[in-house]
């Protein structure tokens, strides 16, 4: 264990790429192999995150770890400091792929890199999580994203061209702007712009109008780790932008959640419109995405780490599992056997996701706006309104959120001539997984902020 | 030992749940419902000596020992009961045995699981002290109870007509969450034996809050109201419960936060002016159903109109005769036990003075609306033509010169590049 212990950090960042190593050492063709080895790496990696949390909150583990290698005259030389602030992204993104590996199938032999992309990025966030400086993590991220455009480009949807193009294209503008604006040291207001790519990240609409199109044209079985993927790195942008910005960290703040409260009732109207059970979870993820956003900077940095870490593991949790719900509703209804089972699983899956106080992500939303009103009553007069309006705007979106789910959830299945298939039809039978689902998930949704607070509470008494 | 009995009331009701919701495996009805029946008896005969206790002391409840809870969950999972809300908890559990030996064989395996639902959340909202936790438990149950029904008649009743009433639970919920969350802001503590121990002045604004969302819980029971029924009465009756449920709980959330609410004279006059004209309302619209011998709808207005006839009885001083009257509501869950049958009704319009359905509509084609210009003017205008389609036009502008000898042939573009080479050189030099 001591052996363990002295190189957890390396173990885990590498633990994808190792895996990646070995699904590429597997045949094309043989996907059961591919998803044994991928499944097998995803819970190893997911046990090497839970070891170092536990040494991590036992005042054990020694920051930075350093990474030098030489190949061939090319030195590669990399620190990872891990801290409260940027651990909960780790675990975060190894729930993520654990939960990608062991919820969806691996049925397609389309390539190599199909099988082996979530491993590479998660290798890449990994390792960049771990940095401390904005210049080093953000041309990485950028890059990246062109697997993400390659695995959009390989799906059967008909308008993946145009989302590729546009979404590329804003991304890597507000990237090279921000990093030009960071070599240029800018000190005025310009200096917000340094905030763009982790805001387009995050999908604020405001900041990502590629965002609608890019719901509609990914695949269904790997948009849930694509998004994700984006949302995290996101979230990394937006926590070390936020040490060199050297505006006044209320007018920041105040700008994050103008900008959010607007996105927030905008997902919400388009959310409405939205007649597809495939994408509308997306939605939802976005929604609390910009949330945990302005909880990142209008909170000080002691609360702000303990709420959007429970803020993202709760919804990316409930986000995963709504997606994959969502997939096998289809494949139900496909084939004739949507029964009241299922329609009673879906709604309670959908119901995790509203926002109801004590269920789903109610238990981390509701605590979270407590602590926005108590920072917002304190503050002086002008601001203090202005931010109760936000926070009205919010509650309004939540509710209009609620609404559109209501109707995703009545437009889809109120076919009259489908109820009647339904009764007669059993043609599979429906897997006891799903209908559990929904419970364990409620579990897990209770469980994650516990956990959190008596993290918090142990490493104060420490 | 009234705390125990509290523990085994609700613990053997926990077990019946549990047990009720793997029903499918039983084949003889008898058998199920004599077990069903001893597994209820200890939570009967704690009610009764709970009953008795209480007729004899007059005693309240409560329990200081919760340091297992608090170092589990960090929050204050205390207990406190009033010598009223015995007499209610008594009035559920005698009202669930009563259902169980009087239901009808045709609808009682359907029903049964919902009905036990419901006394079950009903009960636990009354033992517990911490507002949030009842607010919590009644919301969460308005979930699972339609989850419930959507298990019962998902295959033969539209979900629309199940969960017609959602929105307007969702918005319930939210405002009376705020208003505790401002409470507990303003005054530190929402645990009802101190607030009902300490004298404390409370925001209008709360009570408002708190008071707007029963009313709103209130109204929404006419939403649910299913104009799709067809063949049977057995899905009628799951959505009776679900209606009795959301009255009950409503008034047992009133009656709880009765300080907060009517804490001032002025203001409770108001709330008794609303609740006075929401009682007219309602009561018209019984009339005209009445006349119409429409039994269904009767049904869900005497549940509307008991619910709001009883608001204006909430005072601080006679808030007994709300809890002697929330027990009236009662016999709606018994008279479900009985297999009424019910013909089908034609979808109607709006007939009679319908202020929730119009309002409903109104309120759904503003945010219709809102939400069409938002997804055909601003995504397309902002996302498409500002963000992309300007700078586009931008570039296309720089590049008129270009255009003028570039027009598709490749010789052309060369001799352009060299004519940029050549004047470059010419200009700037080396």
């Amino acid at each position: 264990m001591i052996i363990i212990d002295e190189n957890i950090v390396s173990f885990m960042i590498f633990t994808p790429l190792v895996s990646a190593v070995f699904i590429t050492f597997i045949p094309t063709n043989d996907t059961g192999s591919k998803l044994a080895v991928s499944r097998f790496f995803s819970i190893i990696g997911f046990l090497f995150f839970l070891r170092i949390v536990y040494i991590f909150f036992n005042h054990k583990l020694t920051s930075p770890h350093n990474f030098s290698f030489t190949i061939s005259q090319i030195s590669i030389n990399f620190n990872v400091f891990i801290s409260e602030h940027n651990l909960f992204l780790f675990g975060a993104l190894s729930i993520v792929l654990m939960a990608n590996m062991i919820l969806y199938e691996l049925n397609d032999t389309k390539s190599n890199i199909h099988q082996v992309a979530p491993f590479v990025l998660t290798f890449i966030l990994f390792a960049s999580f771990g940095q401390k400086d904005i210049k080093v993590a953000l041309p990485i991220i950028s890059i990246s994203n062109f697997i993400i455009y390659f695995l959009i480009g390989y799906s059967e949807k008909n308008r993946r061209g145009t989302t590729i193009f546009h979404t590329g294209i804003f991304l890597f503008t507000c990237d090279a702007l921000a990093l030009v604006l960071l070599q240029y040291g800018a000190d005025d207001f310009t200096q917000l712009a340094i905030l763009l790519p982790g805001l387009s990240r995050i999908s604020l609409p405001l900041c990502a109008p590629f965002m609608k199109n890019l719901f509609l044209n990914l695949d269904e079985a790997e948009g849930p780790f694509i998004l994700s993927f984006l949302h995290l790195s996101g979230f990394l942008i937006l926590l070390l932008s936020k040490y060199e910005l050297t505006l006044d960290q209320s007018t920041i703040a105040l700008v994050v959640g103008i900008i959010s409260a607007f996105s927030a009732i905008y997902i919400a109207l388009e959310a409405i419109n939205e007649r597809k059970i495939n994408t509308i979870y997306y939605y939802f993820l976005t929604f609390y995405s910009t949330l945990t956003g302005s909880v990142i900077f209008l909170l000080d940095s002691k609360q702000s780490w303990w709420v959007s870490s429970q803020l993202v593991l709760v919804n990316i949790a409930i986000f995963m599992h709504t997606a994959r719900s969502a997939l096998l509703v289809n494949q139900y209804r496909a084939q004739g056997n949507y029964k009241s089972r299922i329609r009673a699983t879906w709604f309670l899956s959908i119901c995790l996701l509203v926002g109801i106080p004590g269920l789903g992500i109610g238990t981390v939303l509701w605590p979270t706006f407590y602590l926005f009103y108590q920072k917002i009553i304190i503050m002086p007069e002008p601001l203090n309104n202005l931010w109760s309006v936000l926070l009205l705007l919010w509650l309004c979106a939540l509710i209009l959120l609620a609404y559109a789910m209501l109707l995703i959830f009545r437009i889809d299945y109120n076919d009259k001539n489908e109820l009647k298939t339904a009764i007669f039809e059993h043609k599979k039978p429906i897997k006891i997984s799903f209908v559990y689902a929904p419970f364990f998930i409620i579990f897990i949704a209770i469980t994650i902020p516990l956990i959190t607070t008596y993290m918090r509470i142990k490493g104060k008494i420490l | 030992m009234s705390l125990n009995l509290v523990k085994i009331l609700v613990l053997f009701l926990a077990i019946l749940m549990i047990f009720t919701s793997f029903k499918n495996d039983f084949r003889n009805q008898n058998l199920y419902r004599w077990f069903c029946a001893l597994l209820l008896l200890p939570a009967t005969i704690a009610a009764t000596i709970l009953i008795k206790i209480n007729a004899m002391q007059s005693s309240i409840i409560t329990t200081t020992d919760t340091n297992l809870f608090k170092s589990l969950f960090f929050i204050d999972l205390e207990l406190y009961i009033e010598s009223l809300d015995i007499v209610t908890i008594t009035c559920l559990v005698i009202s669930l045995q009563s259902f169980l030996f009087i239901a009808e064989k045709s609808i009682f395996l359907e029903n049964f699981l919902v009905t036990i639902s419901t006394t079950l959340l009903l009960v636990l909202m009354q033992i517990f002290s911490n507002l949030f936790i009842i607010s919590i438990i009644f919301s969460i149950g308005s979930i699972i109870i339609t989850f419930e029904r959507i298990l019962i008649c998902g295959d033969n009743i539209p979900i629309k007509d199940l969960t017609r009433d959602f929105i307007w639970q969702r918005i319930s919920d939210f405002l009376n969450i705020t208003g505790l969350l401002i409470l507990v802001y303003n005054t530190g503590n929402i645990s009802i034996k101190k607030i009902t121990s300490n004298y404390f002045e409370t925001n209008h604004s709360i009570g408002a809050l708190l008071f707007i969302s029963a009313v709103v819980r209130i109204i929404s029971i006419k939403q649910t109201r299913n104009d799709s029924i067809t063949s049977s009465s057995v899905f009628h009756i799951s959505d009776t419960q679900y209606k009795f449920y959301t009255a009950f709980g409503s008034l047992i959330l009133l009656i709880k936060m009765r300080i907060i609410i009517f804490n001032y004279a002025h203001i409770t006059m108001l709330y008794q002016a609303i609740s006075g004209t929401l009682l007219l309302v309602a009561l018209t619209n019984l009339i005209i159903n009445h006349k119409k011998h429409d039994k269904e709808s009767s049904f869900i207005l005497l549940i509307t109109t008991v619910s709001l006839f009883l608001m204006p009885a909430i005072e601080t001083k006679y808030f007994y005769i709300l809890t002697l009257a929330t027990i009236f509501l009662l016999p709606i869950q018994l008279l479900t036990a009985r297999n009424i049958s019910i013909k089908p009704l034609p979808r109607k319009k709006l007939e009679s003075i319908d202020i929730v359905l119009s309002a409903n509509l109104i309120s759904r084609k503003i945010v219709l609306f809102l939400s069409l210009i938002s997804a055909n003017f601003i995504h397309p205008f902002y996302a498409s033509f500002l963000l992309y389609r300007l700078p586009q036009l931008l570039v296309s502008a720089i590049q008129i010169p270009l255009r003028f000898f570039h027009t598709g042939s490749i010789q052309r573009s060369l001799l352009f590049m060299v004519l940029m080479a050549a004047s470059y050189y010419s200009i700037w030099g080396l």
